[in-house]
């Protein structure tokens, strides 16, 4: 198993978007931010990692009709790529999600944190995404296309608290 | 008190930790999702029933749900024999959105027991 590393922009984007204090604060502290620019570049690769490893297990095993034993619609190439760009979305700084298949030939990315603290997105061959929420007796749930799935995660982290960011 | 078990063969229907039931584990086929009513059983006899109907599969546990459970969620539960004790868990809407969000809720009240 080999995990590549690579100098990461997230760090630097991240600084350039805070503006010239960050600058500031970082010559002041004489902050070498080389290494941490590199745990974060490490970080991320390894969270992309683990959901391409699981996404290709749900290749293998889901990509014939009734995997599940029963009459589940098998996961096609097109899911799988919907699924990749999703998880291109998913900024290093939250919990990776667990990834399951569903029956209906979807995949999906689940956040949970508590019984009544949790987040499913599903996503299928198409560009609308389905998700489901619940957040105490509150149900969330509604349709998002596929290109907008980086605002619904930010909205779901910072609005709802329902996918935990990550320190 | 009814016990509805639903069989899980399959490593995405649940997670050892913490222990819970996935919403895969209720999706809905044909307007329906199948379980077992137990509580009558006990559990060697349970497991007899899972593995009598996938014989070449193993199971890896059941997700129990009670009636109330089923009910709170606005579903419902109808006899559907045979084979003895099957059940099937009625009442799903047909929007595929709204479907969703009851097997999460349903999933969420359900307990995990490992085989």
């Amino acid at each position: 198993m080999e995990i590549v590393t690579g100098k990461s922009s997230y760090l630097t984007a991240l600084m350039v978007a805070a503006g010239p204090a960050s600058s500031a604060v970082t010559t002041h502290l004489n902050i070498d931010t080389r290494h941490l620019e590199e745990d974060r570049s490490y970080t991320n690769q390894q969270n992309q990692f683990i959901l391409l490893a699981s996404l290709r297990g749900i290749l293998l095993d889901c990509s014939r009709s009734g995997w599940d034993g029963e009459k589940a619609v098998p996961i096609t190439g097109s899911v799988i790529g919907n699924a990749i760009k999703v998880i291109n979305t998913i900024p290093f700084t939250v919990g990776i999600p667990d990834i399951s298949p569903q029956p209906n030939g979807k995949i999906a990315f689940e956040w949970y944190l508590a019984p009544y603290h949790q987040l499913i997105i599903s996503v299928g061959p198409t560009s609308d995404v389905a998700y489901s929420a619940l957040l105490g007796s509150q149900r969330i749930m509604g349709w998002k296309q596929l290109s907008l799935i980086s605002d619904l995660i930010e909205e779901m982290r910072a609005k709802y608290g329902l996918i935990p960011t990550i320190r | 008190m009814d016990i509805y078990s639903r069989f899980l063969y399959q490593d995405g229907q649940y997670k050892k930790n913490p222990p819970r039931i996935k919403h895969t584990a209720f999706h809905v086929v044909n307007g329906q999702v199948s379980v077992y009513q137990t509580d009558a059983l006990n559990d060697p006899a349970i497991w007899s029933i899972a593995t009598s109907l996938n014989p070449n599969r193993r199971v890896h546990g059941r997700g129990d749900v009670t009636r109330e459970d089923i009910e709170s969620v606005e579903l419902n539960i109808m006899i559907e024999e045979p084979p003895p004790l099957h059940r099937n868990i009625v009442g799903w809407p047909n929007e595929e959105l709204q479907q969703l969000s009851k097997a999460q809720e349903l999933a969420t009240k359900a307990k995990l027991i490992l085989a």
